[in-house]
């Protein structure tokens, strides 16, 4: 039989072990405490480097838009409007009227495009106007081309939503899939549709162009969907692509809004 | 002499060494820690001295005077290390407030200042003392701020809040009961001692080594 000083003998190893092994678990549950937390700086690290990243891509294609739009559009309109003032025959004020007329014209169309280009001069900050404008605002530019037959419907009232950032990285993915329309597609007709419905926001761009078969993953072309998809997923959305060559393809994102 | 003993008080002296280069090196807090060792060692070499000389030497009490210190220093090098400025008050102000309560237990419970209290330990005052660094060094464990690039097996302070967790949290039930276990039973007392008290805090100074090890900046130089 076991006396009382065993028992005390026994009962204090027993304790001690017992304390050992609560130390053991508030140190493991700190472990698990820290390596969440570092996974979540890690995702919040990773979030405001695709911020960044989108933010100067949206900038960049901001700039390219206009310089194609300075030379293209206002650059046309500016030498039509010199040529024009040049051919002015003053003798003849009938014929100068006319042509003035048409410098005017021609004046104040070049007035309204500069004012459009300062408008997108903003860059991103279009984005912060809400993102059905911003796309409709990028279409318009699309549209200008005269390459691309656009349909863009706006279903369901879109939130204004206090995360600007998560606009931004949606609107770089719209302009990443519509240049990929413009530079590989050989497309005449891009349909966009965004939606609203149940608390998520779904952008679907669908094109007529020559479509690809989505097995091939390899290459730049493999790369961009993943870049899409990695964007998409940062704002913890998803990315549907449906291609089949010679019948064009069809790019949904679903993202949790507002 | 327990071979224990002697592991411990190597090890004592390889970290007392280890924090006098660390705060050298630039790791301006680890000075709290020179300052806990050295006087820890110095403690541990006097009794075992003395003991030697005079197996009745009543050494006690020294360790009754020795605890409020090491509380001091454990709490200053907590200040140092922590970033909580809210926690970091409360214990500025527990250090005069145990010091007090410290030397009134050892005084007015154990009656130090007079045979045989003079020949006790202060198990009460360590066990109160572990509770409370138990629950800073906690609190430190997961207030810790890691580099993204890091693990944090690689931050000083994980070691010594683990080592100090360890030891405080492993000697609490012995030291609770170490006065009342030691009238009833001395042989089994001292047989605990060296099985849970001495391996304790051999892990509390080896994590503490490991802790310094991290806490010296690797400086690489490249020539060209």
């Amino acid at each position: 039989m076991v006396d009382t000083k065993q028992e005390i003998y026994y009962f204090i190893i027993i304790a001690s072990v017992f304390f050992l092994l609560l130390v053991a678990i508030i140190i493991i549950t700190a472990l698990l405490y820290h390596s969440r937390k570092r996974i979540h700086q890690i995702e919040v690290s990773n979030f405001q480097d695709i911020l960044l990243q989108s933010q100067y891509e949206v900038q960049e294609q901001t700039m390219q838009t206009i310089g194609t739009d300075l030379h293209d559009n206002i650059g046309q309109l500016l030498s039509l409007t010199a040529l024009t003032l040049n051919s002015i025959e003053l003798d003849n004020e009938a014929k100068s009227r006319q042509k003035i007329d048409a410098a005017i014209d021609l004046t104040v169309r070049s007035i309204k495009e500069l004012r459009l280009l300062g408008k997108l001069l903003q860059g991103d900050q279009l984005v912060v106007s809400g993102l059905p404008e911003a796309i409709r605002y990028e279409i318009t530019w699309l549209e200008k081309s005269g390459k691309y037959k656009v349909n863009y419907i706006d279903e369901g009232d879109v939130p204004e939503t206090n995360n600007a950032d998560k606009d931004l990285i949606l609107f770089r993915v719209m302009q990443e899939i519509l240049n990929n329309i413009i530079k590989h597609a050989q497309a005449t007709e891009i349909d966009i549709r965004l939606t609203y419905s149940e608390l998520h926001l779904q952008l679907q761009i669908k094109d007529n162009g020559i479509g690809f078969t989505i097995d091939e993953k390899g290459g730049q072309h493999g790369m961009g969907l993943k870049n899409m998809q990695k964007r998409a997923a940062i704002i913890g959305g998803e990315v549907y692509i449906e291609s089949t060559p010679g019948a064009g393809t069809s790019i949904t994102i679903f993202i949790p809004y507002p | 002499m327990n071979p224990f003993y002697i592991v411990y008080l190597g090890l004592l002296f390889i970290t007392l060494l280890l924090s006098g280069y660390s705060y050298i090196v630039g790791v301006k807090k680890s000075v709290y820690l020179v300052l806990l060792l050295f006087s820890t060692l110095a403690v541990e070499l006097f009794v075992t001295y003395k003991f030697n000389q005079n197996k009745h030497f009543a050494f006690g009490f020294i360790y009754h005077l020795f605890n409020p210190v090491e509380y001091t220093f454990f709490c200053l090098y907590y200040l140092r290390a922590s970033n909580v400025s809210k926690f970091k008050t409360l214990v500025k102000y527990s250090i005069p407030v145990y010091i007090t309560l410290s030397l009134c237990i050892s005084f007015f419970i154990y009656h130090i200042d007079v045979m045989p209290g003079k020949n006790t330990l202060p198990a009460i005052n360590i066990d109160i003392e572990g509770f409370i660094l138990f629950i800073y060094y906690t609190h430190l464990l997961f207030t810790l701020n890691i580099d993204l690039k890091k693990h944090i097996y690689g931050h000083p302070d994980f070691w010594i809040s683990i080592g100090v967790m360890i030891f405080y949290g492993g000697t609490f039930v012995f030291l609770g009961l170490y006065s009342f276990h030691f009238k009833i039973n001395l042989n089994q007392t001292l047989k605990l001692f060296s099985a849970i008290d001495l391996p304790l805090n051999i892990i509390l100074y080896s994590c503490i080594n490991v802790g310094l090890i991290w806490s010296i900046p690797n400086r690489k130089y490249i020539i060209s």
